[in-house]
């Protein structure tokens, strides 16, 4: 066994551990042949036991019900809108455009009166007051 | 080695899309039977038009195998919790989020949104490692010495994998604790395969040097 193929082997335990079935088939072909020598085997051991020691880790469960909290944290969404589907929505559009126009078409020919209401205010104010000084 | 248990794989690219099947029309009790036969894409279709029990199927599904990679994670149930629960109500909230055509399979899109939201926790504080450090002495005292040497030998272990740079600890959790491939580890990760496969193996390196007093017991 060639240092080469010891080094290549430490890689294969480190990538897919001990679990052969989980190797692919290059490197299963690998292990058939350096099964037997005494170095690899204590190195796929080693490996076993690295991984019984990282499966001792304890793992502390959720408090109970965290997927019904979950869900009940997600409040259902509103339904959509149904006045404006997609089919519906260039319509509405143009009726509120025609809607505008019209509204501001009326406001503009409109009669206009001579003086604006405070300019109104401000001259009968201003008259009142010349009354008052004569 | 403890292994994930496989969950129906979301179809990929040449699958046709899933049908929207409404699942529910009543109490959360009723919906339980109703979301166990659907798979992860039809559920999704679901969350997408807003179907709040298939949203119920998909977390009651599939909560504990993302809190375990984020309790793995973080060190802490509070925090992994609290992760699990932001991850869902993102997709909740924001199912756009999910891509059927971009993504392979869900678990594995969403293993990356848990380890995402992990390293996010992790660049803020770092994981301490057992949440019984503080336990009294006195109590360890009354304890067995079996137990309390298998307690040591835990906080070792525990420490020494909270002590690994941060992407070598999701990688680690991915593939050994989650039993993802690395091909799907390095997806969750959004990293490239090599890269995976360089954290992998740095982690069990660094890992087998500093623990090989316990490995050769």
């Amino acid at each position: 066994m060639t240092t080469d193929n010891i080094t290549l082997l430490r890689e294969y335990l480190a990538l897919y551990g001990s679990e052969l079935r989980t190797w692919p088939d290059a490197a299963r072909h690998f292990w058939a042949g350096a099964r037997r020598h005494p170095e690899c085997a204590a190195l796929m051991e080693a490996e076993r036991r690295f991984e019984r020691l990282l499966a001792d880790r304890q793992l502390q469960l959720p408090e109970g019900g965290l997927a019904e909290r979950i869900i009940l944290a997600a409040q259902p969404r509103p339904p959509e809108a149904s006045w404006a589907t997609a089919q519906q929505r260039p319509a509405a559009i143009a009726a509120c455009l025609a809607l505008g126009f019209l509204l501001g078409f009326g406001v503009l020919s409109s009669t206009p009166s001579p003086l604006p209401p405070s300019q109104q205010t401000l001259s009968v104010a201003l008259a009142d007051d010349m009354g008052t000084l004569r | 080695m403890p292994k994930m248990q496989r969950q129906t794989q979301m179809p990929g690219k040449n699958s046709p899309p899933a049908r929207v099947i409404p699942l529910f029309s009543g109490s959360a009790a009723t919906l339980r039977p109703a979301g166990e036969g659907v798979d992860d894409a039809t559920l999704l279709a679901g969350i997408v038009s807003g179907d709040h029990a298939a949203f119920a199927a998909l977390v009651r599904r599939h909560t504990v195998r993302f809190y375990r990679l984020a309790y793995r994670f973080t060190g802490r149930r509070a925090e992994a919790e609290d992760i699990v629960q932001d991850a869902f109500l993102k997709l909740w909230e924001r199912p756009g989020m999910w891509q059927p055509d971009k993504q392979a399979a869900f678990t594995t899109w969403f293993y990356r949104i848990i380890v995402n939201l992990c390293l996010d926790q992790a660049k803020k504080k770092r994981p301490l490692p057992l949440e019984n450090d503080g336990e009294h002495i006195e109590d360890e005292r009354e304890a067995k010495e079996e137990e309390m040497i298998a307690r040591e030998k835990e906080r070792l272990l525990e420490t020494q994998i909270a002590l690994l740079p941060d992407r070598q600890r999701a990688a680690l959790n991915l593939c050994f604790y989650e039993g993802l491939s690395n091909q799907e580890a390095a997806t969750a990760m959004g990293v490239h395969l090599k890269a995976l496969q360089s954290l992998l193996m740095r982690a069990k390196t660094t890992l087998k040097e500093r623990l090989k007093f316990m490995i050769s017991e």
